[in-house]
């Protein structure tokens, strides 16, 4: 499995922050208020889980 | 005599080190009695990644303060912050783990499920998250694949001293006590050999000692291995030291063993024991005479009876064998292991070479090999595989090797290749003809590449070791060798990047003002430093050798398909990435089978998400304090030699003045089908939660305003890319 390249994760638009200003279809249920329209998706990168150094010791 | 030879945590979990199995086969042939070999620390890895162990630490863990507790505050402090991480990722996926942590491990050593390169991801990251799991129950001290660190350093005999008795945060006090220790009863040994060549050894190797002279003081613990050759003397001179080991085993150990087995069986006389030190009657050090290693032509095969061939994570076998000792080179002035290997370059002949080959295929029922040697030499270049095909032996192989641009022909590159080499690597270290020039490489960068063009065409993949920050390296230099290495990335597969330590044994730091180092910087409590830290009166600064091997290792990572899953690498070093060659037989094969396997489509035109997927509410941003934790390495000023957890002092500091977390609804999302966690923002997972199948793409967005619909829609695109949607995933 490939995965995306990290530097492209970083340029993900849809990371930016919007603002909200038309209202959702009145069919739909309301958002939660106050809910910020950022939307991101990430992977979990816990602290220091690899380094390449730790690596190249062994 | 009885004699037990221990090689104790940590090392890596992929294939068995050469050190005891050479130990024991040299004891053996010269007749001592009773020889075990005991690698503790596969063992140790083995028992850790259990069930029942990860389920203890677990409970252990949930026991103190929760993640509730945190997610109630408004803003978490560094130290804080790191806390979360651990405890949002255990609530999330804690219990999954524990209840597949035995599936993981027999993943990994299973031949069918290794191979395939979903489950194998899902084993990798599965173990990598026990083990994290099993840390924090010792927190701060951390077990990884790849090292084992604790607050205490290993540059300080003192503080190796406080953490043997630690049993709070030492993982290996109980391990031993109830593994170790009845092995070891069983054997009721004579002599005890622990061979220690990594500083992750270091706590674990007293720890073990101490235990040993406590349950039986008669018995004679002698320890050797590579890390004495830095460290020895200095530990030699604190008496504490002596309460619980009896002898050092300086350099190459065959010869003093077996003497010191003779002498502990006869007239205890150890100053007839070569390259030996010890503690005589009345309390004074004692250091024998000093002799040159056997010649390796006089060596037996190595001998791998008695390890626990099974437990290691691999399916297949992957044996190390040393056909030359030392380093036939010997002249890079940065490098140490050709004056504490030896002293002397020693190789062994072609023929037998072959025969060790032949008899460890046939015992060991494997066809993998890994040349444990400084590098290839060219006379063995030329030689050997054509020996190798003349025997018709049908194995894989691979070792590390230097630029020779003469010796390494198309021919003989081709001949590698067709006798079963599958990787070699080259320690290439810079693109500057001055750097390399400084650092007595003896090499030209463009006739390198040149010979990297060629190993390729041959079929070989090729690994270069990169340095950054050699004394007096510039910013330009150093970016000049990743334009190369970018530019030639057609013919290197992997990379292995590292930054300039300077090594007190080295060439460099005994002349180290015609490097421009101006300064050096002892650390006065450190009585083992080997490392120092250091100015340069030109060239980049340590920090800002840290940064450049940080863009080293983001371009490696968005440029090299091995590096693009981490997890690949996570395990490979060794013997996975390896193993992965030689079944797809071509690096093309395994890019094109394994690597860049087009993506299926997932989701349909109105996705479901995963009806397995994990889901967490948390109240705090897993995304951003990810990415804040992982930025303190380069704001740290300390240099990061053995251990990167932060120091006391370092941790109240970042709690006072860094910026702390403030609240922030977000989720984090576990897939248990590939092991991976991804963290969403509050309205990234109100979308996914809306995608459950009973509507479109649009419809699921239209739950949001205009003005970010498009946003909306590349979002529930960046979920069906992580294939968090209905499709057909094996598991």
């Amino acid at each position: 499995m490939k995965e995306p390249r990290k530097d492209e994760e970083s340029q993900s638009p849809s990371q930016k922050a919007q603002d909200a200003t038309t209202p959702p279809p009145a069919s739909d249920p309301l958002p939660p208020a106050g809910l910020k329209y950022v939307f991101k998706i990430a992977k979990a990168d816990p602290k220091n889980t690899f380094d390449f150094e730790d690596v190249a010791d062994k | 005599m009885k004699v037990a030879l221990i090689f104790p945590p940590q090392g890596h979990f992929t294939q068995p080190y050469l050190s005891l199995p050479s130990l024991a086969a040299y004891l053996r042939v010269h007749g001592v009695e009773r020889v075990e070999q005991f690698d503790e620390s596969i063992l140790a890895y083995d028992h850790f990644l259990s069930r029942a162990r990860i389920e203890r630490a677990l409970a252990k863990v949930r026991a103190g303060d929760g993640l509730d507790a945190l997610d109630q505050r408004d803003a978490l402090r560094f130290s804080e912050m790191e806390r979360y991480q651990t405890l949002s990722e255990i609530a999330l996926l804690g219990d999954a783990v524990a209840a597949h942590i035995e599936e993981a491990k027999a993943v990994l050593r299973d031949r069918a499920q290794f191979y395939d390169y979903e489950r194998y991801l899902w084993a990798g990251r599965t173990v990598e998250q026990a083990l994290r799991i099993f840390s924090a129950e010792y927190a701060p001290t951390r077990l990884t694949p790849h090292g084992f660190v604790m607050r205490y350093s290993v540059e300080r005999t003192s503080e190796i001293l406080a953490a043997i008795s630690d049993e709070r945060e030492n993982p290996f006090i109980e391990y031993f006590r109830e593994h170790t220790l009845p092995r070891l009863k069983a054997l009721d040994p004579d002599l005890i050999g622990i061979s220690l060549t990594f500083p992750s050894q270091a706590i674990p190797t007293f720890t073990l000692a101490r235990l040993i002279k406590e349950w039986k003081p008669s018995v004679h613990v002698t320890v050797g291995g590579g890390l004495l050759a830095y460290t020895a003397d200095k530990l030699s001179k604190r008496p504490e030291v002596w309460e619980v080991i009896d002898s050092f085993i300086m350099l190459e150990g065959e010869g003093p063993l077996l003497r010191l087995c003779e002498e502990l069986g006869s007239s205890r006389d150890l100053a007839r024991v070569p390259n030996l030190i010890w503690r005589d009657g009345r309390g004074e050090v004692q250091h024998s005479e000093k002799r040159d290693p056997l010649d390796i032509k006089t060596l037996p095969t190595p001998d791998f009876d008695g390890l626990p061939l099974d437990k290691y994570f691999s399916p297949e076998l992957v044996l190390p064998l040393a056909i030359t000792r030392g380093c036939y080179w010997g002249k890079c002035v940065f490098c140490t292991l050709y004056t504490v290997i030896g002293p002397g370059y020693r190789g062994r002949a072609i023929e037998q070479t072959v025969d060790d080959m032949r008899k460890l295929t046939e015992k060991y029922k494997t066809k993998h090999f890994y040349l444990a040697i400084e590098d290839l030499p060219p006379n063995m270049a030329a030689r050997l595989p054509q020996a190798i095909l003349d025997a018709k032996l049908d194995i894989d192989w691979w070792c590390d090797a230097r630029l020779e641009h003469e010796a390494f022909t198309q021919e003989v590159c081709g001949a590698m290749a067709a006798s079963g080499c599958k990787r070699i690597a080259f320690g290439y270290e810079s693109s500057s003809r001055r750097v390399l020039a400084r650092m007595c490489k003896g090499t030209d960068p463009d006739r390198s590449m040149e010979l990297v063009h060629r190993a390729r065409n041959a079929g070989l993949s090729v690994t270069l070791y990169v340095m950054v920050g050699f004394p007096t390296e510039t910013r330009e230099e150093a970016r000049a060798t990743l334009r190369t290495i970018l530019d030639n990335r057609s013919a290197i597969q992997e990379v292995s990047v590292r930054v300039f330590y300077l090594d007190e044994t080295s060439e460099i730091f005994r002349r180290r003002q015609e490097f421009d180092i101006v300064e050096i910087y002892p650390d006065a409590q450190a009585d083992l430093q080997v490392y120092y830290d250091f100015k340069t009166g030109s060239g980049m600064s340590r920090r800002e050798a840290r940064d450049a091997y940080l863009e080293f290792t983001r371009a490696l990572r968005s440029h090299f398909p091995v590096f693009q899953n981490t997890n690949m690498l996570y395990h490979e070093l060794k013997s996975h990435y390896f193993l992965y060659l030689a079944k797809w037989g071509t690096w093309e094969r395994l890019v094109a089978e394994v690597l860049e396997r087009g993506e299926r489509a997932s989701g349909g035109n109105k996705p479901r998400r995963r009806a397995e997927l994990v889901r967490r509410a948390l109240h705090f941003d897993r995304a951003s304090i990810d990415q804040r934790l992982g930025a303190i390495d380069s704001a740290t000023l300390r240099p990061r030699y053995q251990s990167d957890i932060v120091e006391e002092g370092d941790r109240a500091r970042f709690d006072r003045e860094l910026e702390p977390e403030f609240r922030s609804d977000a989720n984090l999302v576990y897939d248990p089908s590939t092991g991976e966690v991804q963290c969403f923002s509050a309205a990234a997972a109100l979308l996914l939660e809306r995608c459950d199948g009973t509507r479109t793409v649009e419809q699921v967005v239209e739950i949001v305003p205009h003005a970010v619909r498009g946003d909306a829609l590349r979002c529930v695109e960046d979920m069906r890319k992580a294939r968090l949607f209905e499709e057909e995933l094996r598991r």
